[in-house]
């Protein structure tokens, strides 16, 4: 039986800590993937903050499940991306900080939204690219 | 092993910004990451294998990372055009072409434990320089030409 949509009183609010072992999600462009099997990588430029400023953005999955969706929901409408994980403790042993973002535009894979702040130094996105996990590839 | 580079870090830099013209090419026909260098090539070969792998990135529409990146800036384009065809010709390796989320450029070469990246935005007049070495422990990220160090770095890339 697949699972029933959540209504949103089944959804915890955006005011609750965010554990160190929640694992965010970050979608990858195919560009920023190379290499085939064990050679696969990704670059470090999947670890930017966005051009106009805002902090990069990433997705809970326990949230997106709380709601009824998969960890694949994040690529909904974005067919030929990759998708990468990364935890919250990891982001926060790299100085990072996570802020609840909610997208309400977006429907339920909105309310799992949030915002990684820090400056991304190059060192910084490639510790993130070597510690992430690929979810889906291109 | 010692490498005779001719190629001049001011050089790379004194580069004219210019408007690149358009190409019809898919833009996942970029430089591939570990591929050989390009030894020899004349250099009118040389500018337009670079043009045609780096143009079609001004073909990926505002928002081609998801994340609401910009298109890649033309003048970013014509400058790494340039600085490419200046390493190519000096035979060294051939890096991965990566467009970034601020609308520019990004070279990285990767070599074992190793990671050289020269970096443009176009929303910053500086080019960054980032190199590591795992194995040593070693990292720097500076502007480049990164105090002399980009070079040796960019040297240390062959195999």
């Amino acid at each position: 039986m697949s699972p029933q949509p959540a209504t949103p009183a089944d959804v915890p609010p955006t005011t609750v800590p965010i554990a160190n072992e929640t694992v965010l999600l970050r979608r990858v462009h195919p560009n920023w993937f190379a290499g085939e099997g064990a050679n696969r990588t990704i670059t470090s430029q999947a670890f930017q903050d966005s051009a106009d400023g805002t902090s990069m953005s990433m997705h809970v999955e326990r949230r997106l499940i709380d709601a009824g969706l998969t960890a694949f929901a994040a690529l909904d409408g974005f067919d030929g991306y990759g998708l990468v994980s990364l935890t919250a403790g990891q982001l926060r042993a790299e100085g990072f900080t996570i802020e609840w973002d909610p997208d309400d535009g977006d429907g339920p894979r909105g309310q799992a939204h949030v915002v990684v702040h820090c400056n991304k130094s190059s060192s910084r996105r490639k510790h993130l690219r070597d510690a992430c996990v690929v979810v889906a590839v291109p | 092993m010692t490498v005779s580079i001719a190629l001049s870090d001011k050089d790379v830099l004194r580069h004219d910004v210019s408007t690149s013209a358009g190409t019809t090419l898919s833009h996942r026909d970029l430089v591939s990451p570990w591929e050989e260098g390009v030894t020899s090539r004349t250099r009118a070969d040389l500018e337009w294998a670079v043009e045609r792998q780096l143009f079609p990135l001004q073909e990926l529409p505002t928002g081609w990372d998801s994340y609401g990146a910009p298109a890649i800036d033309g003048r970013v384009v014509s400058l790494v055009v340039k600085f490419l065809v200046d390493v190519l010709a000096q035979g060294l390796p051939k890096p991965w072409v990566v467009p970034t989320s601020l609308g520019g450029i990004s070279l990285e070469w990767r070599r074992d434990q190793k990671e050289l990246t020269v970096e443009w935005s176009p929303q910053r007049s500086l080019v960054d320089a980032f190199f590591s070495d795992d194995e040593a422990g070693y990292e720097w990220d500076l502007p480049f030409p990164a105090e002399g160090l980009f070079l040796p770095a960019l040297a240390s890339m062959e195999r």
